[in-house]
Parts: structure tokens; C-alpha cells; sequence
């Protein structure tokens, strides 16, 4: 074995530093620099900006969020469950509903609650 | 049984006095009064036949890596302090009842008969852990009398004084009743000898630092000048006369048997403690305007006495410090609940603002110059019985110390009779010329127990000590003496 | 192959008896319109007792389940019942607080309950994983918890900080366990001992990690300067909660920790000993100068948690026993002391501050003599639980060599300061008032309950603590 089998991780991180720093550097080198008002100003869709870049927005945005990750990781966990479904037989599928259950309830709760009325 | 009766009856009928309405006044003096005279009466049955009866009870209470029990006993030694707890209680309590707000007798009642229990309780234990519960339990009672019941802002701030540095005393000893039960397994220590090695040093500077404080002794005295100076009368006499002989009883029967080396290893600090209380105690009374506070700094010098008599280790000087120590209860719980007899007619306390109360109140006089002669060693009297006895047994080995306390006896006279001589002859004066009257009926039954065992341990000291007072008999205190003697090589 | 891991469900009874019983809570909130507050933490109540019932079986076995990976053992037995405990008397306590569970009081006795699961899984967790799966269980709904007060910004101020500070902790403590995998190469506990034997910096860096995120949760100096805003924000049940269950979780974790991995040698416990040094003079000096109950209690909380560092010296089997009955001893009276805080404001929290007390005793004494109980207690007065519970502490730690003695001195002086600190709550309820106190004292049966619980545990555990003793 002419490499330990950690030797992987270090060549990809090598690989992802080394890419990283060449995406950023070669239009620095490469593209010709005649900067103008408008084109220093944040991009916004071409509409031309109402306000700071940093700001303050609405928590709001952070509830709608963090749904949207639980049961992003919610449906994560449903490949390798469905992958394995057979051998994990009727204690899988248990195991998958129980897991719902509890997710449900609290998107039930959630909704009653209004969590999702854009108060 | 009967000694956990006599523990607690006090405690129930404090229990009791809560249950009564507030304003029911007769009815709490009634119960209070009954339940300390009852305590009294029953605890008189540890020498129905004669001192030396022993009365022991056991319950196991907590056993695991080490054991204790709920053990206490009453016998040898502890019964001179539980009569004197019953005795000077009585009269606490009684003389509690000129207590001026009405609308906070119960409590404070209530309060003193808890205050009696957490003593007894200390005194019969047998256990250290037991010990050590009501040793720290008692800070509790005073506490709560000093910041709720004395009325001014001075007892609330002398009342922590009084609990940190008798806390901070409690605390050590729990250091050291801790280390103790490390080394044995077991806090039933009594009776039983152990070999601590080099720790003993440690845990006996450790019980020591508490006993001093508790009682007190110099330089661990600051707590006492302000608690005793603001204190109510019925509580300081309790305070003086009873919880002052804690820390001593704890050397007694605790300290000395458990660490006889050590003992004789801080002899020479704990006898220059003692005489720097005599001698300083009583230069301190020479200099005070407040009696109270001169009474509270003679009680400084007095028991500095006890300590110099333990660390003497004679086998007259030891005995002797038990009557000292009876006596000293007796003369200061007298001595102060007649002060407050006397603030309540003039409203002062202060040498100079008063004067000339003889002429109208003569049994008030009568009572006081007996118990104002036994504070300075008058013979006849219990307080000459017991300086007499340790000064003899102390000359035979410490003559110095004992030579330099002799100065203290003859500076005693001098601060006894001055305060004596103020209070009661030369112009007749009152502060803003207030009428009053001679002791009441009431006032003097209270005091007669505490005149009339003056009289008796200054006349027939023996009786104190079994065998008819021969002082050559085994007697526990000469146990203690001998347990004391540094074994020969 | 996937082999499907055998589970004993007996082992999690507890657990899922407490996860149904949380969601029941939400599902009756959603269902029914106006279903009153204490029918939702009546729900709370039974399904802890249940939790309780099914835990009685456990007791005195030996069991593991998921592989080995969560246990039930007479080491996680006391912590759980410690933990059902607390659970049902904050509960109690909830149902009289002014509104101050929110408009969610379904949500708000959810989380309780799901904190409490968190603390079971801590319990018996044997792995890192288990480790930190329980502490992030407790630690979120907690974070949530302490900002249910949410119309008042001092609670919201509490769960922002709290949150903020507790991340942090986490994060160090993961870090930590990731470099304890990197060095034993397992994330079981029992294979952690080798790795503790062999030392290495890997390792040492690990677990100075570990006991940092560790320090955080429990509050110990230099880690504790979240703990008085949070405690002060919190509603009140919400911080008696916290101050006992997120203690015994974390000690539960911390004694497992420190058996299994430095059962052979506990001398790389120093950096613990020391903190605990610093937490006993922090907490102690720190509550001299605090006005506000909760923030004395805080305070408090350090010193204390400071004393159960004693406990652990010397890692012998009597160091459990000691742990537990001294945990036991700080639930009742710290419970019993915020109940007493929830029966004089009427749930309103401007009665947390001290100079409502000035002159209790003698308006109402009962009250009074109850509160100073408990303080008695906290400041180890004979005849109460707190005493009993010192000293075993200072028996365990004497024993345990010249850092046990350190540490013991430094009770001893501790608990000198906090005679102060806690005296000076009896001398405000003893001492006259000056003008007539407001006497909007509340009355409520509920905290009544509670208080008397705690009255009751603190005295039997101080004159006969033989009851438990006997049992751990």
C-alpha cells in the first residue's frame, strides 16, 4: 500500500483548497479591471438597490427556515431508510412511522399555532 | 426515655405556644413557664440518688461508610451542665415574661424554650455528629431572638457578629469532627481511645478554635461585648450563663479524652489565651460605662479561669472548674436578668445616669450585692469556692500563669464594686425622674434558685462532686485530668 | 447484512413513556379550544408519575440496550427518580405562574417533559453520541424554555444569552469528544479508560474540551457567567427546573464520565478539583451583594454545584451514594425555596426581591419559617437535609488526599460566606418593617404543595437520612 487510507481525506483537501484559490484567482488574472459605480453595488436581479446589503429583516424568515431544515433532514433520512427497507423489515417501518408521528405532531402544532400565517 | 423528655419538652411546648392565639397572653406564659418548671422538675431525677447515676440511651442512626447514633447520655460530667441549663432556663423564662411587646411574647417564648432544648440537647449528647447538630442548631435560636426580638438596630447587627464568628467556630469543628470519623468509622467516640498520629494536632487545634470562640476567649471574643451588650436580659442570661460552658463542656468531655496528646501540645498556647482573657477581661470590665457590657467582659475573665484550670491539669484544678463553671452560670444569669430588672425601672444601664436605688428598692439591692460579691470571689459565696479550688490545683503546675490570674481576682473587685456602688447608693437619681418600685414578688422567686445555689456551692462546694466532695475521689473531672497526663514513655 | 439492534424496551420504558406523554400534551392543546393550563401540566404530572412507575421494575438491575449504548443501572436509577421528581414539582409550580408560560402553555409543558427526556438519555448514556444527544435534547428545550416569559425582555434576554453561551458549550464539548474518539478510537465510554491510561495530548486535549462544555452546563466557575441573567429571566418554574435537572443530568454525565474512564487514577481530575475550588469562592462571594432572589439563588446554584464537585474526589463507590443524596438534598430545598418565592409574589416575579421578605415572619409565619428552612439547608444547618449532605461531602473528599482536603477548606470557607448570604434573607423576614409592606402575598394551594413536599424532604433527609441512605 503505497498510501495509508487516511492519504484520501488529505488529497481531497488539498484538491478543494487547491480549486478554491485557483476559481478565485484566474479572473484576478486574466480579466481586465475598469470598475464603475454601477458595478460595485450589490446585484440585486438588475433592480437597482433600495437600501444596505446588510440590514435587519424579519425574524419571521428564520421560523420558515428552520421548518423547512427539519424536514429537509427529515426527507434526508428517507433514502437510505427506503435503500434498506426490506432488510430492515417491519421494525423499520415501525421505527420510520414512530419518527413521522412525532414529526407530524409538531407540524400540526406548529400549524395550529399559526406558524405559518405570515403575521 | 427520660432523657429525651427532659430534651424535648422544652421544644413541645414551644411547639405548644404556636398553637395558642397570639394575644392569648396568659395563657402563653402559662405553657411556657409550665414547660420550663416541668423540664426542671424532671431533669431533678438524674440525681434523685446522688450524682454518678448514669442514664444512656441508643439508637442507631446512620450507618454506611461510617456510623453514628442517635446515643445521649447523662451522667458523670454532662449532669452539672443540664441542671444548670434546667435552672438558669426557669428564670430566663420567667423573667421573659416583662417582655415589652406583647404582640411578639409567643415568638419570643417560643424561641428561648428551643434555644433550652438545642442546650440540653448538646449537653447529653454522646455522639459526636449528635454534638455537632445541636452545636450549630443553637446559633438558629439566638440569631432570630437578637434580629427579631431585641428592637434595635444594634442587637440586628450584632446578631451577625454573633453568627458569623460562631459560625465560622462550628464550621472548624465540623473540619474536625469530619477528620475524626475518617480516622475511627464511627462518631460514637466517647470512651473509647484512638491513635490520630500526626493528625492530632489538626483536629484538636480544630475543636479547640471552636470551643474558644463559643465561650469566649481571647482574641476570639469580638462577638461577645455586642451580642451580650444588646441581648435581652433573658436571653443574654441564657447566652452568659448556659451556651457559654458549651465550648468548655466540649473540652471536658470531648477535646481532652480524644486528644490527650495534643492537649498537652497546645497547653502552653491555650493557657496564654486563658490568662490573656483573665487579665485583659477584666481591665476591659474596669473600663466600661454600660454594665451590662462590664458584666459581659467580667464573664471573659471568669471563664478565661476554666480554661486556665483545664490546661492545668491538677487534679484539684479540674474539679474545681466544674464549680467554677456552675457557679459562673448561676452569678451571670443572676447578674443579668437583675440588670434588666434594673433597665426596666431607670431605662438606663449606663454607670453615671442612675443612682442611689437603694433607697427604694432595698430587696433589689439585697439580691444584687449577694450576686455582685460571688462575680468578685467573695468566700461564702459559689464563685470563691470555685476560683479558690482551680487557683490552689493550678499554683501546683503553671505557678506563673496562676500568679499573673491573681491580678485579674484583685481588678474584679474593683469593677464589681464600682458598678455596685453607682447602681445602687449615693444620691438618689433617675433619669427623667422616673418613679418606680421595689422587686416584685414575681422578680424574686425568679432569682431565688440562682441566689440560693450561689449560697449553697459557696458553703458545701462538695456537693457537686460525688463522694461528699472528698477530692481525692475518682471523679469523672479527674478522668479527665488524668486523661490528660502525657502518657510516660 | 444490517443487523437490527436488539432493543429491551424495558430499559426505555421511562423514555417512551415520557416522549408519549409530551405528545399527548400537544395534541390535547391542539384539539381541544380552551383546554385550562392545569389540565395540560395535570397530563405532565401523571404521565411523570407513570414514567416513574415504569421505572420502579429497573431498580437494583444491571441492564443495557441498543447495543450497550444506553443503560439502566443502579449508577442512572437515582439520577431518573432525581429527575421524574423535579419534573412533577416544577409542573406543579407552573400551574400557578401569572401567564408566565406564554400563550403556549401545551408547548411549554411539552418541553419540559422533552427536557426531562433529555436528562434520562444523559442518565444512561454510555457512548459520546448517547452523551451528546441527551445534552442537546435538554439543552434545546431549554433554551426555548427560558424565553417563555416572553413579554419581558429580561426574558428574553435570558433565552438569547442562554442560547447563545449554551452553543457555545456545546460546540466545545463536541470538539472534544471528537478528539476523545480520535484517541481511543471508540465512542464507548469503557474503551475511553485505555485511552485515559495512555494519556497522550490527544486525549488530555479531549477531555480539557469535554470538561469545558461540561463546566458551561454545570454552571461551575469560570464558566458561569451566563447563570444569574438566566436564572433571573426565566420564569420561576422554569428556573427551579434548571437549576436542579440540568445539575443532576450533568453530574449523572460527569460521574459515569469520571468511574469508567478514571476508575484506575483520578489525578487528571486536578483541572475539576480547581473548578470547583473557584465555584464554591465564585458563588459564594458573588450572591454577598445580590438583592434579587432568583440571582441569589443563581449564585448559589455555582457554590453548590462547586460542593457536588467533592463528591467525585477519590472516585470511590461512595462517592454515588454522597452525589445523589446531596443532589436530592439541593432538589428539595431549592424547589422548595422557589416555591416559597411563587407563593409570596402570586407568580409575579417583582417578588423575587428581597425587601418583599422584610418583616415575613411576622405576617406570616408559617410562610416564613418554611423559607428559612430551606435557606437552612442551603447554608448546611443541622436537622436538614443540606447538613447530612456536607457532610458526606466532606467525608468523601477528606478522605481523597491533599486536593480532597483543598477542596474541603474551601467548603468550609464557602459556607461561611454564603452564612451570610443566606442569614441575611432570615434577618430580612425577622428584622421590623419599616413602613407596612404591601401585603399582596399570594396564597395559592398549588405552590402550597410543592412547598410542603419540599419542607417535608429537606427535614426527613436531615433528621433520618438512613430513608435514603440506605437505598443508593
Amino acid at each position: 500500500m503505497l498510501f495509508s487510507p487516511w492519504a484520501t481525506v488529505a488529497i481531497f483537501f488539498v484538491v478543494a483548497v487547491v480549486v478554491a484559490l485557483l476559481i478565485s484567482a484566474v479572473p484576478g488574472i486574466f480579466t481586465s479591471k475598469r470598475p464603475n459605480r454601477a458595478k460595485s453595488e450589490a446585484y440585486e436581479c438588475g433592480v437597482p438597490p433600495t437600501s444596505a446589503m446588510i440590514g435587519r429583516f424579519p425574524v419571521r424568515f428564520y421560523l420558515v427556515a428552520m421548518l423547512f431544515v427539519i424536514f429537509d433532514v427529515e426527507a434526508a433520512s428517507f433514502y437510505p431508510w427506503a435503500v434498506r427497507l426490506r432488510d430492515l423489515g417491519a421494525f423499520g417501518l415501525m421505527e420510520m412511522v414512530t419518527f413521522i408521528v412525532v414529526l407530524g405532531v409538531g407540524y400540526a402544532y406548529v400549524w395550529k399555532k399559526g406558524g405559518f400565517s405570515w403575521r | 426515655m427520660m432523657i429525651d423528655l427532659v430534651i424535648f419538652l422544652p421544644a413541645i411546648a414551644a411547639i405548644a405556644l404556636l398553637c395558642i392565639p397570639r394575644d392569648a397572653q396568659r395563657a402563653l406564659r402559662g405553657v411556657a413557664l409550665i414547660g420550663a418548671l416541668a423540664t426542671f422538675v424532671l431533669s431533678l431525677g438524674f440525681i434523685t440518688g446522688g450524682f454518678g447515676n448514669e442514664f444512656d440511651q441508643r439508637i442507631p442512626w446512620i450507618s454506611g461508610t461510617w456510623t453514628a447514633a442517635y446515643h445521649v447520655h447523662v451522667g458523670g460530667l454532662s449532669v452539672y451542665f443540664v441542671l444548670l441549663t434546667t435552672l438558669v432556663s426557669v428564670a430566663a423564662i420567667w423573667g421573659a415574661f416583662s417582655y415589652s411587646d406583647a404582640g411578639k411574647l409567643r415568638g419570643f417564648l417560643a424561641l428561648l424554650l428551643l434555644f433550652e432544648t438545642t442546650l440540653l440537647g448538646l449537653f447529653t449528647a454522646a455522639d459526636l455528629l449528635l454534638f455537632y447538630v445541636y452545636w450549630d442548631l443553637m446559633l438558629i435560636p439566638v440569631f432570630l431572638l437578637l434580629v427579631g426580638y431585641s428592637g434595635s438596630a444594634e442587637a440586628r447587627s450584632a446578631a451577625w457578629s454573633y453568627l458569623l464568628y460562631n459560625g465560622a467556630g462550628g464550621l472548624v469543628l465540623l473540619l474536625g469532627v469530619v477528620g475524626v470519623v475518617l480516622h475511627t468509622g464511627t462518631f460514637e467516640v466517647l470512651g473509647q481511645t484512638y491513635s490520630f498520629g500526626t493528625l492530632e494536632n489538626w483536629l484538636f487545634a480544630a475543636f479547640a478554635l471552636a470551643f474558644l470562640i463559643k465561650t469566649p476567649s481571647f482574641p476570639f471574643h469580638a462577638w461577645m461585648p455586642p451580642t451580650y451588650t444588646n441581648s435581652p436580659p433573658p436571653l443574654v442570661a441564657m447566652v452568659s450563663g448556659v451556651q457559654s460552658k458549651a465550648g468548655l463542656f466540649g473540652f471536658l468531655v470531648f477535646a481532652l479524652p480524644l486528644f490527650p496528646v495534643a492537649a498537652h501540645t497546645w497547653a502552653p498556647v491555650l493557657l496564654v489565651l486563658a490568662v490573656a482573657s483573665i487579665v485583659y477581661g477584666a481591665f476591659a470590665a474596669l473600663g466600661q460605662r454600660d454594665m451590662k457590657t462590664l458584666v459581659a467582659f467580667s464573664s471573659l475573665s471568669h471563664l478565661g479561669l476554666v480554661v486556665l484550670a483545664l490546661f492545668a491539669f491538677d487534679l484539684t484544678s479540674v474539679p474545681g472548674s466544674i464549680v467554677m463553671i456552675v457557679s459562673h452560670g448561676l452569678i451571670s444569669a443572676a447578674l443579668f436578668l437583675l440588670l434588666g430588672f434594673v433597665e426596666e425601672r431607670t431605662g438606663s444601664r449606663e454607670i453615671g445616669a442612675f443612682g442611689g436605688l437603694a433607697a427604694h428598692a432595698p430587696r433589689l439591692q439585697a439580691l444584687m450585692l449577694v450576686a455582685a460579691m460571688a462575680a468578685l470571689g467573695l468566700p461564702g459565696l459559689s464563685g470563691f469556692a470555685g476560683e479558690f479550688l482551680i487557683l490552689i490545683g493550678a499554683w501546683q503546675t503553671q505557678p506563673v500563669y496562676t500568679a499573673i490570674s491573681l491580678i485579674a481576682i484583685v481588678v474584679a473587685s474593683a469593677y464589681v464594686l464600682k458598678m455596685f456602688q453607682a447602681a445602687m447608693h449615693g444620691p438618689e437619681s433617675v433619669p427623667g425622674g422616673r418613679t418606680y418600685g421595689d422587686l416584685r414578688a414575681r422578680e424574686i422567686w425568679i432569682l431565688a434558685p440562682l441566689i440560693a445555689g450561689i449560697f449553697l456551692f459557696g458553703i458545701w462546694p462538695g456537693v457537686l462532686l460525688p463522694g461528699g466532695g472528698s477530692l481525692t475521689g475518682a471523679t469523672p473531672a479527674h478522668t479527665v485530668a488524668l486523661h490528660g497526663q502525657r502518657p510516660h514513655a | 447484512m444490517i443487523q437490527s439492534v436488539a432493543i429491551d424496551w424495558n430499559v426505555i420504558a421511562p423514555v417512551v413513556v415520557l416522549v408519549a406523554t409530551g405528545l399527548l400534551v400537544l395534541v390535547v392543546d391542539l384539539l381541544s379550544r380552551s383546554a385550562p393550563r392545569q389540565l395540560l401540566y395535570g397530563i405532565g404530572i401523571v404521565g411523570s408519575l407513570a414514567a416513574f412507575a415504569a421505572m420502579l421494575p429497573l431498580r437494583g438491575q444491571e441492564l443495557t440496550t441498543f447495543g450497550g449504548a444506553f443503560a439502566s443501572d443502579s449508577f442512572s436509577w437515582p439520577f431518573d427518580v432525581l429527575l421524574l421528581l423535579t419534573l412533577t414539582i416544577s409542573l406543579a409550580l407552573s400551574c400557578l405562574g401569572k401567564a408566565e408560560d406564554g400563550a403556549n402553555p401545551g408547548a411549554y409543558a411539552a418541553l419540559l417533559i422533552f427536557c426531562t427526556i433529555g436528562g434520562l438519555i444523559l442518565a444512561g448514556a454510555t457512548t459520546l453520541i448517547g452523551i451528546f444527544l441527551g445534552l442537546e435534547e435538554l439543552s434545546l428545550a431549554l433554551y426555548v424554555l427560558a424565553g417563555t416569559g416572553y413579554p419581558r425582555r429580561s426574558s428574553q434576554e435570558a433565552a438569547l444569552k442562554y442560547v447563545l453561551l449554551g452553543s457555545l458549550a456545546s460546540g466545545f464539548l463536541i470538539f472534544g469528544m471528537a478528539l476523545l474518539y480520535g484517541s481511543a478510537g471508540s465512542i464507548s465510554l469503557a474503551a475511553m479508560s485505555h485511552a485515559a491510561y495512555a494519556g497522550g495530548p490527544l486525549f488530555i486535549g479531549g477531555f480539557a474540551l469535554f470538561l469545558v462544555g461540561v463546566a458551561f452546563k454545570l454552571a461551575l466557575a469560570p464558566f458561569h457567567l451566563w447563570t444569574p441573567d438566566v436564572y433571573e429571566g426565566s420564569p420561576l418554574a422554569v428556573t427551579a427546573f434548571m437549576a436542579v435537572a440540568v445539575k443532576a443530568a450533568m453530574f449523572a454525565v460527569l460521574a459515569r464520565f469520571a468511574y469508567v474512564v478514571f476508575g484506575h487514577d483520578a489525578s487528571a481530575l486536578v483541572p475539576l478539583w480547581i473548578l470547583a475550588i473557584l465555584s464554591m469562592i465564585v458563588g459564594n462571594v458573588g450572591a454577598i451583594r445580590q438583592t434579587n432572589l432568583k440571582r441569589l439563588l443563581a449564585f448559589s446554584g455555582i457554590a453548590q454545584a462547586g460542593y457536588l464537585v467533592l463528591a467525585l474526589a477519590g472516585v470511590g463507590r461512595g462517592g454515588v451514594a454522597t452525589l445523589v443524596f446531596y443532589l436530592a438534598a439541593y432538589a428539595f430545598m431549592n424547589l422548595g425555596a422557589f416555591a416559597v418565592i411563587a407563593l409570596i409574589g402570586n407568580g409575579d416575579e417583582l417578588h423575587a426581591d428581597l425587601s418583599a421578605y422584610r418583616g415575613l415572619a411576622f405576617r406570616r409565619p408559617m410562610v416564613a419559617a418554611l423559607m428559612m428552612l430551606f435557606f437552612l439547608s442551603l447554608a448546611g444547618i443541622p436537622a436538614t437535609a443540606g447538613f447530612i449532605g456536607k457532610v458526606l461531602l466532606l467525608g468523601q473528599a477528606m478522605g481523597a488526599g491533599p486536593w480532597g482536603v483543598a477542596m474541603a477548606v474551601a467548603l468550609i470557607v464557602g459556607t461561611l460566606v454564603s452564612f451570610y448570604v443566606y442569614f441575611q434573607v432570615i434577618w430580612q423576614m425577622f428584622a421590623p418593617a419599616d413602613a407596612e409592606a404591601v401585603a399582596s402575598d399570594g396564597n395559592a394551594a398549588v405552590s402550597w404543595v410543592a412547598v410542603a413536599a419540599g419542607a417535608v424532604g429537606v427535614l426527613l433527609l436531615g433528621i433520618v437520612p438512613q430513608l435514603l441512605l440506605a437505598h443508593l
